[in-house]
């Protein structure tokens, strides 16, 4: 089931920080520019959409 | 200076990139190195709109990228001006230049010449619900979005 | 004893050429040690650090009949420069009569005029006559190495290929020798405050006078195009620099140029290191490696200030800094310098047959591990003991790693003649 309401998202990115293992997966969907919580062993989107929970597992850090 | 052979098709590929993903990004003014940017919108879940500019390092794909937010003029959920915020470790944040945002994003160290546009604009994507989760919230930004290991 | 006088065999071939009339006084300059029993001596502006106490130096030419009237000569240098605290090195400088250049040296003091035991530093295929048979000498002067970093792990390697023979080098790096990196370093205390380029290239002309060495002192990150320009026309590019960006910048212009590259490095502490080969478009680049983890998943050594800042995030405070900074020990190093110069010295005589050849069969790989102990990305290595079939600290592996199809770099995902224009709105 896909999610997309902020609270959910948020939500997930807590997790992620938290270095939880989760059962969503975060994609990004380049047609809506939307960040969309879909099941992490289910079938993708859209063939365009990109993971944009790995990058946002690598972390933030400055120069 | 020119771009070389190399860094022309690799900026070609780049665009190309931003095209499939992120469509309103544009090279904006100059192609000339060290003054090349990139410039668009980011659009969070809520349907706000991020005015981002990335530079286009002039040893390009080898360094990373400047980032920053060129509208709207960010403020926390206090009311302080992120500018005058200055570098900061909770938000995410750089030493602004020229009055605009920066983010950090990737380290120097874990920069390498596979990471492009289109996945710094994916992290900025992230920052940008981060930071609007702390507008919601009172978080720091980090609360969302992981620090990099050094 | 005797005392030793040292002179230059191509100086001695100069003033022959310039010094046409006897009796002429030429000025040099000499330095003396061990109370007056051992000088060098220059008729032109020594090209290495000196060292030892300066001494008035004169060259003469003997007549037509190889003679000089040494008491009109020992006036004349009396005459010309005080003697009383140190003596003065007289050259007499002639051709045998196959043609073949002579020198006689005298030591004039305040008092006395003494006979002294003249040896020429000799002419270049002389100086490495000892190499012979296991090295190409006369292949090597002619191969032109650029080196980047002329730290704790480049200049030896710098110096140990001029050691070995190799002629001709370009030295990048825009550091000054600190204190702080006397210890490891193959400059000393006399080299303080100057650029390591300009110290490494004095190193060098000490083991090889006829060495050709240019120096750039720059920031290759900030300078590509005229680094670009040297990794273009060199042989050989080694890559002993601090950081990422520059051996990115550096794995493009071997790739441009089709320049073979090492890149050596410590990790933290010097707990161990790595050495990586680049032989471009036929094994994998520094991107490839980098990318598969093997260099990135080790964090690499700290030595100075400039690096550690240059990576850690811009609110972290100078303690922090200064607490990554961990350096090995030099002994720590050299076996990392050491697999450099010895797959540089193969790359360079390579399609010879040299004493060397052999070590090609083995180093197949392009890129080796080295630990120096059981720590950091080493810790959970077994002991050394007494096996040797399973991984253990002071032992060189050779690690498979193959191109990355998915490489931005080499990988040809870049299509050819693609001109910018048009594409900026």
């Amino acid at each position: 089931m896909e999610e997309k309401d902020s609270k959910s998202v948020l939500n997930h990115l807590v997790d992620i920080t938290k270095g939880k293992e989760t059962s969503k997966k975060l994609v990004f969907d380049p047609h809506t520019q939307e960040l969309v919580l879909v099941d992490a062993k289910g079938p993708r989107l859209s063939p365009d959409a990109v993971t944009a929970d790995d990058p946002t597992r690598d972390g933030f850090f400055s120069r | 200076m020119a771009w070389t052979s190399q860094q022309s098709a690799r900026l070609r590929l780049e665009m190309e990139i931003l095209e499939r993903y992120f469509p309103s990004f544009y090279l904006k003014d100059s192609i000339i190195p060290g003054r090349a940017c990139v410039e668009g919108i980011i659009r969070s879940n809520s349907g706000a709109e991020y005015v981002v500019r990335l530079h286009v390092p002039a040893d390009l794909p080898n360094s990373v990228p400047d980032l920053e937010i060129v509208s709207p003029f960010l403020h926390d959920r206090f009311g302080h001006s992120l500018v005058e915020l200055g570098t900061s470790y909770p938000m995410h944040l750089l030493k602004p230049e020229g009055g605009l945002v920066r983010i950090c994003h990737y380290s120097a160290s874990h920069w390498n010449p596979n990471i492009t546009f289109a996945k710094v604009l994916l992290k900025i994507r992230a920052w940008v619900e981060g930071y609007e989760g702390h507008i919601e919230t009172g978080f720091p930004i980090d609360h969302f979005l992981p620090h990099m290991q050094a | 004893m005797e005392p030793i006088v040292y002179v230059l065999d191509e100086q001695v071939r100069d003033l022959l050429t310039h010094l046409t009339s006897a009796g002429t006084l030429e000025e040099g300059v000499a330095f003396g040690f061990d109370d007056w029993t051992v000088f060098h001596a220059y008729t032109e502006k020594p090209f290495t650090t000196p060292s030892g106490i300066v001494c008035p130096c004169f060259a003469v030419r003997a007549d037509t009949a190889g003679m000089v009237d040494e008491t009109r000569l020992t006036s004349s240098v009396r005459a010309r420069t005080d003697l009383s605290e140190r003596p003065a090195v007289v050259l007499v400088v002639d051709t045998h009569s196959d043609g073949t250049p002579q020198c006689r040296a005298l030591i004039v003091s305040h008092s006395k005029m003494a006979a002294a035991d003249t040896r020429f530093v000799p002419r270049r295929s002389e100086l490495y006559s000892r190499n012979a048979g296991l090295l190409e000498t006369s292949a090597l002067a002619a191969k032109k190495v650029v080196v980047v970093g002329l730290g704790s792990g480049g200049s030896p390697v710098a110096l140990d290929l001029a050691r070995a023979g190799v002629g001709q080098f370009t030295l990048i790096d825009f550091d000054r020798l600190e204190l702080g990196n006397i210890s490891r370093h193959v400059c000393g205390i006399n080299d303080l405050g100057r650029y390591k380029t300009l110290a490494v290239r004095d190193q060098i002309l000490q083991k090889n006078p006829y060495a050709s060495v240019t120096t750039m002192e720059v920031n290759i990150n900030q300078a590509l195009a005229p680094v670009e320009e040297a990794v273009a026309k060199c042989d050989l590019l080694i890559v002993a620099s601090d950081n990422d960006q520059s051996r990115f910048n550096l794995n493009q212009m071997s790739l441009n140029h089709n320049r073979t590259a090492l890149y050596g490095r410590a990790i933290t502490r010097a707990a161990g290191g790595d050495v990586l080969r680049v032989r471009p478009w036929t094994g994998p680049c520094y991107n490839c490696v980098f990318s598969s983890g093997l260099i990135d998943g080790r964090e690499e050594e700290m030595s100075q200030k400039r690096q550690a800042l240059a990576v850690l995030p811009a609110y972290v405070e100078e303690d922090k800094a200064n607490a990554m900074i961990q350096v090995g020990l030099s002994s720590d190093i050299a076996p990392i310098a050491n697999m450099m110069v010895k797959i540089a010295l193969l790359e360079l005589s390579r399609g010879q047959e040299t004493g060397i050849s052999t070590l090609d069969e083995d180093l197949k790989a392009d890129f080796y591990i080295w630990a120096n102990r059981r720590e950091e990305a080493y810790a959970a290595w077994p002991l050394m003991n007494y096996k040797w079939t399973r991984p253990s600290i002071l032992r060189w592996y050779g690690a498979r790693v193959e191109r990355d199809p998915q490489c931005l770099v080499c990988g040809g995902h870049l299509k050819a003649d693609t001109p910018l224009q048009g594409i900026v709105q």
